[in-house]
């Protein structure tokens, strides 16, 4: 792939993308990469659907944003009554549960500043 | 346009497309590139493209005028023709402030105040780093270690998206030979890609925000009504944190170069497993590191001009990779900090002779907490503030008011990580490069949804993103 890279740093200190060869490398890589990056987009699309409408609603006023929203809001909508959220949903409680635990009966951040020395 | 977010996955999928579609055309291919990678730029502000174009076609013309030149002499007045250019563009948006401000403050002390200008100067992103490669490129080119290249090519180096805002820097005589053909995907490159991107965005999205919101920044915002125990584990928290943002920059910088057919070096290597800030310094943004030893170090001697030389100069290229990083005396504090202990290990490893050897988990602990007493200067907004958290250090206050299970346990997870077995992530994509499409797809779509899970509301900039 490379033509000439021996000469600069990748032959000193070596890419962290580089490889001991395989004869699985050259085997239809280009199809292999993009059924990846399509099956991965349409699992997103389908498990991430709020993230989708709050990146919408994020965007700035103009008429692309107000042509997305109401699709992308239908779309989220649609992947919620499956449930297809759920698995999102019920790790991002957790995470937000582990944020609120706490050492003891110690009430830490910004409000700790007060009480110190 | 920030890596983790889905205004980036969304351009970057249009740009696979596109780059791939014209494969046939290496030329055109190039040129969408190129143009993809100005919109990029242009998004934080289309006038930094206008620099980023100038810069190009100047240090193009530099380095064709060297090739041609017609006597050594000649090559070298125009390579310091060409630094001295580059390294303006620098001053003028990154120094001439902080400049303009100290020569303010001295003549205030001296009794003439007011009279200079204080200046308020746009930092164009990435400035550092595409100015640092340009100079490579005409050092390289005058030292025939490269050819020059076409204008295409030199502008796609300088600005390519991936690269182009927080680094790696990644130089001509990697990049260069890369855009002469079109490039072809390998599955075992596309799967350590993959992996890296995801990894990289576990870093950044959870351990890196999460860190910096819950723990650093409270931390630094007031470290005189902090305790100490609280400021010890922030600036933990911080050598965390900057690892996992800027090594994530990094990572996901070469999968996404990769996934478009190039490779980019390493850049970072597990730093803090490093027993020598020697070794800290073969770890850590590595790019800059060995660009300062070719570039500084090695052009002002070296080691080659006896040992107090050699100390000075180590002295001097720490200092100035720490002025690389902005104008403020933190900056140079850290640099020197950095520098002066390098010059001690050295002379220390001298003295010893290999008759004493330290234990390697003690030459660890000892470089790592150089490293984050370094740290503590590097984030701190000023000289005060820096200072105030050493004295708040040594207080001896060991009651909590701000560190969390969670904080720790991101803490301990961020420095666990340089215990993973070195190469781990390669070994893993060669094994995932035998998986079938689908399911490497499924896997980095279920990778994705649990980081976004745990993503706090708004991902800060990546902390490079200012150098």
């Amino acid at each position: 792939m490379t033509v000439g890279a021996e000469q600069g740093e990748i032959a000193e200190i070596g890419s962290p993308v580089a490889l001991p060869p395989a004869p699985i490398d050259r085997r239809r890589p280009w199809r292999w990469t993009t059924t990846s990056l399509a099956v991965a987009t349409l699992l997103l699309a389908l498990g991430d659907g709020p993230a989708m409408t709050g990146w919408a609603n994020d965007l700035p006023p103009g008429p692309v944003a107000a042509a997305l929203r109401e699709p992308l809001a239908a779309w989220a909508d649609g992947t919620a009554r499956w449930h297809l959220d759920a698995p999102g949903t019920w790790l991002r409680q957790q995470w937000l549960q582990a944020r609120k635990a706490r050492f003891g009966s110690e009430a830490p951040g910004e409000a700790g500043a007060a009480d110190a020395p | 346009m920030q890596f983790p977010t889905l205004s980036f996955g969304l351009f970057f999928l249009l740009v696979y497309a596109i780059a791939w579609a014209l494969n046939g055309s290496n030329e055109w291919r190039k040129i969408a590139l190129l143009m993809a990678s100005w919109f990029f730029y242009g998004a934080w502000d289309g006038r930094f493209v206008l620099l980023l174009f100038l810069s190009a076609s100047g240090n193009w013309l530099i380095a064709r005028a060297i090739a041609a030149a017609s006597s050594p002499g000649r090559e070298r007045g125009l390579v310091a023709l060409g630094v001295v250019l580059n390294l303006s563009v620098l001053a003028t948006f990154k120094y001439a402030g902080f400049f303009l401000e100290q020569l303010d403050a001295l003549l205030l002390a001296l009794g003439f105040g007011r009279d200079v200008p204080l200046m308020q100067v746009f930092l164009p992103v990435g400035v550092s780093f595409f100015t640092f490669q340009a100079i490579s490129y005409l050092v390289d080119v005058q030292k025939r270690r490269i050819a020059p290249a076409g204008w295409l090519d030199l502008a796609l180096l300088m600005s390519f998206f991936p690269h182009l805002v927080a680094g790696p820097i990644v130089r001509g005589s990697d990049l260069l030979p890369q855009f002469r053909t079109a490039p072809r995907l390998e599955r075992g490159a596309v799967a350590a890609a993959l992996l890296l991107i995801l990894w990289g965005m576990f870093k950044k999205v959870v351990v890196a925000s999460e860190l910096a919101t819950a723990l650093v920044d409270p931390a630094f915002r007031d470290p005189l009504h902090r305790s100490s125990l609280d400021l010890l584990f922030g600036a933990y928290g911080y050598a965390v944190q900057i690892y996992c943002d800027f090594s994530a920059y990094s990572d996901m910088a070469i999968g996404l170069a990769m996934l478009l057919g190039y490779r980019f070096p390493r850049n970072f290597d597990q730093p803090y497993r490093a027993a020598s800030l020697q070794d800290f310094w073969r770890r850590w943004h590595i790019s800059l590191s060995s660009w300062l030893r070719d570039y500084l170090y090695i052009p002002l001697g070296g080691s080659r001009k006896g040992r107090l030389r050699t100390y000075l100069n180590l002295f001097l290229t720490m200092l100035l990779g720490g002025l690389w990083h902005g104008a403020n005396w933190t900056f140079l504090l850290w640099g020197a900090l950095h520098g002066g202990w390098l010059a001690i290990e050295r002379g220390l490893v001298r003295a010893a002779a290999g008759r004493i050897v330290l234990p390697r988990a003690i030459g660890i602990l000892v470089t790592f907490h150089i490293v984050v007493l370094g740290w503590i200067f590097f984030r701190a907004p000023t000289l005060t503030d820096a200072l105030a958290y050493l004295h708040g250090l040594a207080a001896g206050d060991a009651r909590n008011t701000l560190v969390t299970p969670l904080s720790l346990a991101l803490v301990t997870i961020g420095l666990a990580m340089h215990a993973l077995p070195p190469r781990g992530l390669q070994r893993l994509a060669e094994r995932l490069r035998y998986w079938p499409a689908p399911l490497v797809g499924a896997l980095v779509a279920i990778g994705l949804l649990l980081i976004g899970a745990m993503q706090p509301e708004g991902v800060a900039p990546f902390i490079y993103y200012q150098f």
